[in-house]
C-alpha cells in the first residue's frame, strides 16, 4: 500500500517537469495518462511504481491522482488555470506549479528515490514532447498493457507485473528486432522510450515538434 | 489492551449472566477467552464422520486480535468452584503457557500454588481436574464443554447427532466400569475384524500364486536337455541381475547423499535469506517512520479529508458532513477559498509554515542512506532468491532420479524372485515324484492363515455378542435417564414451541457397533432427523436439549455448572423472542449459570429478560460497550446505544 505523499509527489512531479519542459499547463487527464505511461514503462528504470491504475472508458484511471491536483491547489503548490464550470457542475481546469510547489519538488528530490522518480517521470514527458499533448493523450489508449485489458473486457486493476506486462514485453520484441536485423543496439533508457513512442504513434496524426 | 480498553473481571452467578454489546465488539472473544482459561489449546475428539483431534480454541486465536505490544501483557485468570474446592488458573493469550495455578483445598482451605513448567503445569492442572470432576481423561472434559455447554454461532446440534449425543450421554450417565468395556469391546470388535480380512486377503494371494503355479506346471512338458539349458540361463541372467541391483544401490546411495546434502545447502541459504529478512524489516519499518517526519510538514498542513469537504462545497454546493445543498453554500465554498480561510472555524490559512529545511536536510540523509541499505539487501536478497531457485530445481530433479532407479531396483528384483522362484521349480521336477517343496510349503502356510482366521473371528463374534449384552445394559441406563431427562426435556422445549414435548429413544449401527440415541417428538410426530423441523425450531430444541440434560445431571449429581450461549435472539420473530427469553429464565430459575451474550438492537429479547432480572441488573450484566471500542458506525449510533441502554436500566455511554 502506497501512502499518500505518492501520489501528491508524483504530480507535483509532473507539474515541475512540464514547466521546465516548456508545456504550457496539465489538465487533469494529463496525469493520469502520463503517470499510467510512466507505470508501465517503470521496469526500464529499474523501479517498481508502486500503484495501480484500472481499466475505464476514459482510460487508464486512478482515483488518488484525480484528486491530487485539487490538494495541491489548495496546499498553494499548484495553481489553476483557465477554470471553467461545465452544466453539470464539473470543474475543468489546467494546472501549473507554483513557486512554492517547484520550491517543495526541490526539497523532496532530496531523498534519492523521489529523485529518481522525477528523473523517470521527467524523461518520460520529454520524449512524448516531441509529439505534443495531444498524442500524449491518446497514447495510453493504444498502450498494449491497457488494450489487450480491454480486448479481454477486464475490470479492475491493470496488471503490470512480470510476464502480464505486455508493454514491456512489446518493447523487449521490437528492440531484440533491431539488435538482430539491423544490429542498433540501444543502450539507455531514453533510447528505450524512443522507440516505443515512436512505434506506438505511427498511426496517430502526430503535430511538429516545436 | 488491543482486545478492550482495560481489563474485565466477571464474576458467574448462579442464574442468568448476561454480556451485552455491539458487533465486533468483542463479545464472542470474551467467550472465548474464558474457554481458553478454562481448557488451553487442548483437543477433543471431533465426531464427524472421520474421527478428528481438534482444538477447543486455536493456538492462533488470539494472535491476530492483540497488539504486538500487549501480546505479552495479555492474559485471563479464571477461577473455577467444583464443590468446595476452587482452582484457579492464569494462561497467557499470546503463547500456550500456564502462568500461576493455584488450588484451595475444601477441607483445608489452604490455598496451595502449584510450580512447574509451562508443560508441567498444564499436566498437573488436568490430573486435577479430571479428579475434582471425576471425568475419565481432560479430553472428556473438553468434550462436554465443546459438545453440551457452549452454544455458539456454528449451531452445531446435539439433538440429532446420535455419535456425538450417544458419547456425551454415555460420559454422563453410564457407570464407567460399563462405558469403558464397552469402548474396550468395540476396539476388539474393529481390530480383529481388520486383522482377520488382512490375513484373509493373505491367504487369497499364496492360493492365486498355487494356481498359477499349477497352470504353468500344466503347460511344461519339458525335455532334461531343455531344462539344464534353462538353468543355465537362468543362472547367467541371475548374475546379471545381481551385479545390476548392486551398482544401483550404490549409485542410489549416493544420489541420497547428494540429495541430502542439497537440501542442507538450500536449508542454510534459507537461513541467511532469513537474516538478511530480519534485517531489513526494521530497516523498513524505520524509513516509513523517517519519511512520515520527512512529509510532516510538507503535506500535513490540510488533511484530505479537509479538501474533499471544500472541494464539495466548491462544486458541488453540498456539505459532505450534513448533507446540506444549495447554491448559497457553493457561493460560501468559493468566498472561503478564494479568501484562503479555513472552512471549519473561518481562521486564515498560514501557508507559509517554517520549511525547517535544515532539519529535512539531515533527515534526507538519514532517509537516503537507509535506503541504501535496504537496496544492497534487496541485491543480497535477489541473488540468494536465485540461488535458492537453483537449489530446489536441483532437489527435485535429483529425486526423481532416485526416484526412478529405486522403480528400477525394484523391477530387477521382482525379475530375480520370479527367476529365484522358477529356478526352485525346474530343480524340483527332477527330485523325481516328491512333492515339491515350494507347494509344500505354500500348502502349510494356508493351514496356519486358516487356523489364525478362524481365530481372529471367533475372537471378534465372541466381543460383538458381548458387546450387544452391554449395550442392552446401556440402553437401559438410557432408558431410565430418557424417564427424568423426557418431563425436563418437555418443560423447556413446550415454553418455546407453546407445545409438549418429549424424548424418543433409538438405536442404529454404525460400522457393526449399536448406538443408541434420542431425538423428539412433538405435534404427534417424531423427529428423527433435523430436517424435520423448521431451522429456528431446530436451533431451540436442540437448546431444550441441552439444559435437560444440563438439569438432569446436577439434579443427579448435586452439583453446579454453567452453559454459554451466544446471541440466541438471531432470527426470531417478535412471538418467539419472548419464548425463548422464558425458555432461559426457567433454566436460570433453576439454579443454573447461563453466560448469554446478546447484540444492543431493537429486539424485545434483551427486554424480556432484564424484566426478569429485577431492579439492580447490576452485577449480573457486562456491559462491553464500556470496555471495547467502537467503531466509527457505531459511533454514529451513539444516541441509539443510549436509548437502549437506558430502557435497560443501564448507564449511559
Amino acid at each position: 500500500m502506497i501512502n499518500r505523499p505518492a501520489y501528491l509527489n508524483d504530480v507535483l512531479f509532473a507539474l515541475y517537469a512540464a514547466e521546465k519542459l516548456g508545456w504550457t499547463a496539465l489538465a487533469r487527464t494529463h496525469f493520469q495518462r502520463i503517470l499510467y505511461l510512466c507505470a508501465a514503462l517503470s521496469d526500464l528504470a529499474n523501479s517498481e511504481w508502486g500503484y495501480d491504475f484500472s481499466n475505464t472508458l476514459y482510460g487508464p484511471f486512478n482515483r488518488y491522482i484525480s484528486t491530487a491536483p485539487d490538494e495541491l491547489v489548495h496546499q498553494r503548490y499548484a495553481e489553476a488555470i483557465e477554470v471553467t464550470v461545465q452544466r453539470d457542475s464539473k470543474m475543468k481546469a489546467t494546472f501549473r506549479a507554483t513557486d512554492a510547489g517547484k520550491e517543495r519538488v526541490e526539497l523532496i528530490a532530496k531523498l534519492r528515490r523521489e529523485q529518481r522518480r522525477l528523473a523517470w517521470i521527467y524523461s518520460v514527458m520529454g520524449v512524448l514532447t516531441v509529439y505534443g499533448p495531444t498524442v500524449t493523450s491518446k497514447l495510453a489508449f493504444i498502450e498494449p498493457t491497457f488494450t489487450t485489458m480491454k480486448l479481454e473486457n477486464r475490470k479492475g486493476a491493470i496488471e503490470l507485473s512480470g510476464e502480464n506486462n505486455q508493454s514491456i514485453q512489446l518493447l523487449r520484441r521490437l528492440s531484440d528486432q533491431l539488435e538482430r536485423d539491423y544490429s542498433i543496439h540501444l543502450d539507455t533508457p531514453v533510447s528505450h522510450l524512443i522507440l516505443y513512442f515512436d512505434y506506438l504513434s505511427r498511426d496517430i496524426g502526430r503535430s511538429e515538434p516545436k | 489492551m488491543s482486545l478492550y480498553t482495560r481489563a474485565i473481571e466477571m464474576k458467574i452467578h448462579p442464574g442468568l449472566n448476561l454480556i451485552i454489546g455491539g458487533n465486533g465488539i468483542g463479545k464472542t472473544t470474551l467467550v472465548n477467552t474464558i474457554l481458553f482459561g478454562l481448557v488451553g489449546n487442548a483437543t477433543y475428539e471431533k465426531l464427524d464422520g472421520i474421527k478428528k483431534e481438534v482444538p477447543l480454541i486455536d493456538e492462533d486465536y488470539f494472535h491476530g486480535r492483540l497488539e504486538p505490544g500487549d501480546q505479552d501483557l495479555a492474559q485471563v485468570t479464571i477461577t473455577i468452584g467444583v464443590g468446595m474446592d476452587e482452582v484457579s488458573i492464569t494462561r497467557a493469550l499470546y503463547r500456550p503457557q500456564i502462568l500461576r495455578l493455584h488450588h484451595k483445598r475444601a477441607r483445608t482451605r489452604d490455598v496451595q500454588s502449584i510450580t512447574g513448567s509451562p508443560a508441567e503445569l498444564e499436566r498437573r492442572y488436568r490430573k486435577l481436574l479430571e479428579r475434582l470432576l471425576g471425568l475419565p481423561t481432560f479430553e472428556d472434559f473438553v468434550f462436554i464443554v465443546a459438545n453440551l455447554l457452549i452454544f455458539d454461532e456454528n449451531r452445531r446440534t446435539l439433538a440429532w447427532d446420535p455419535e456425538v449425543q450417544n458419547r456425551m450421554v454415555r460420559l454422563l450417565s453410564v457407570p464407567r466400569q460399563l462405558d469403558e468395556s464397552f469402548s474396550k469391546l468395540s476396539v476388539m470388535v474393529t481390530q480383529n475384524d481388520t486383522k482377520g480380512r488382512h490375513k484373509s486377503e493373505d491367504r487369497k494371494r499364496i492360493r492365486s500364486a498355487i494356481d498359477r503355479w499349477m497352470e504353468a506346471k500344466a503347460d511344461e512338458d519339458v525335455e532334461p536337455q531343455d531344462v539344464d539349458k534353462e538353468r543355465q540361463n537362468i543362472e547367467k541372467r541371475l548374475n546379471e541381475l545381481d551385479q545390476q541391483i548392486d551398482r544401483l544401490e550404490g549409485e542410489v546411495e549416493d544420489d541420497r547423499l547428494k540429495v541430502n546434502s542439497e537440501i542442507q545447502r538450500l536449508k542454510e541459504l534459507n537461513a541467511r535469506a532469513d537474516e538478511i529478512e530480519l534485517k531489513r524489516a526494521p530497516l523498513i519499518e524505520k524509513q516509513t517512520e523517517l519519511e512520515s517526519q520527512f512529509y510532516g510538514s510538507i503535506y500535513k498542513s490540510v488533511p484530505a479529508a479537509y479538501v474533499l469537504l471544500l472541494e464539495a462545497l466548491v462544486k458541488e454546493g453540498l456539505c459532505e458532513f450534513c448533507h446540506t445543498e444549495g447554491r448559497q453554500l457553493r457561493a460560501l465554498g468559493r468566498e472561503l477559498k478564494s479568501g484562503g480561510l479555513c472552512i471549519v472555524c473561518r481562521s486564515p490559512i498560514d501557508y507559509s509554515k517554517s520549511l525547517e529545511t535544515d532539519n529535512k536536510q539531515s533527515l534526507g540523509d538519514e532517509i537516503n542512506s537507509i535506503r541504501e541499505t535496504i537496496e544492497l539487501l534487496d541485491i543480497e536478497l535477489t541473488t540468494f532468491g536465485a540461488a535458492q531457485a537453483t537449489a530446489r530445481s536441483t532437489i527435485t530433479v535429483l529425486q526423481e532420479v532416485l526416484a526412478e532407479k529405486t522403480r528400477s531396483i525394484r523391477n530387477l528384483d521382482t525379475e530375480r524372485f520370479e527367476l529365484k522362484t522358477r529356478y526352485t521349480a525346474l530343480s524340483a521336477d527332477f527330485n523325481g515324484d516328491e512333492p515339491d517343496p515350494w507347494l509344500l510349503e505354500q500348502n502349510r502356510a494356508i493351514k496356519k492363515l486358516d487356523d489364525e482366521i478362524e481365530k481372529l473371528y471367533r475372537k471378534r463374534d465372541d466381543a460383538k455378542a458381548k458387546l450387544r449384552e452391554i449395550n442392552e445394559k446401556i440402553l437401559q441406563v438410557l432408558r431410565s435417564v430418557n424417564e427424568s431427562l423426557t418431563p425436563l426435556f418437555s418443560e423447556f422445549a413446550s415454553q418455546f414451541l407453546g407445545t409438549n414435548c418429549e424424548l424418543v429413544i433409538a438405536q442404529r449401527t454404525r460400522q457393526g457397533k449399536p448406538v443408541a440415541y434420542m431425538f423428539p417428538r412433538f405435534l404427534d410426530k417424531e423427529r428423527p432427523s433435523m430436517n424435520q423441523v423448521s431451522e429456528s425450531q431446530r436451533f431451540f430444541i436442540d437448546q431444550a436439549f441441552r439444559m435437560a440434560l444440563i438439569s438432569w445431571f446436577t439434579q443427579t449429581n448435586s452439583g453446579e455448572t454453567f452453559c454459554i450461549v451466544e446471541t440466541p435472539e438471531g432470527s426470531l420473530d417478535l412471538a418467539y423472542e419472548e419464548n425463548v427469553a422464558k425458555m432461559y429464565l426457567e433454566f436460570a430459575k433453576q439454579g443454573h449459570s447461563i453466560i448469554a451474550t446478546s447484540n444492543l438492537n431493537s429486539s424485545k429479547f434483551l427486554v424480556e429478560l432484564f424484566r426478569h432480572l429485577g431492579d439492580n441488573p447490576k452485577g449480573k450484566v457486562l456491559d462491553l460497550l464500556a470496555y471495547g471500542r467502537l467503531t466509527s458506525v457505531q459511533d454514529s449510533h451513539k444516541v441509539d446505544f443510549n436509548k437502549s441502554l437506558k430502557q435497560l436500566n443501564l448507564p449511559p455511554l
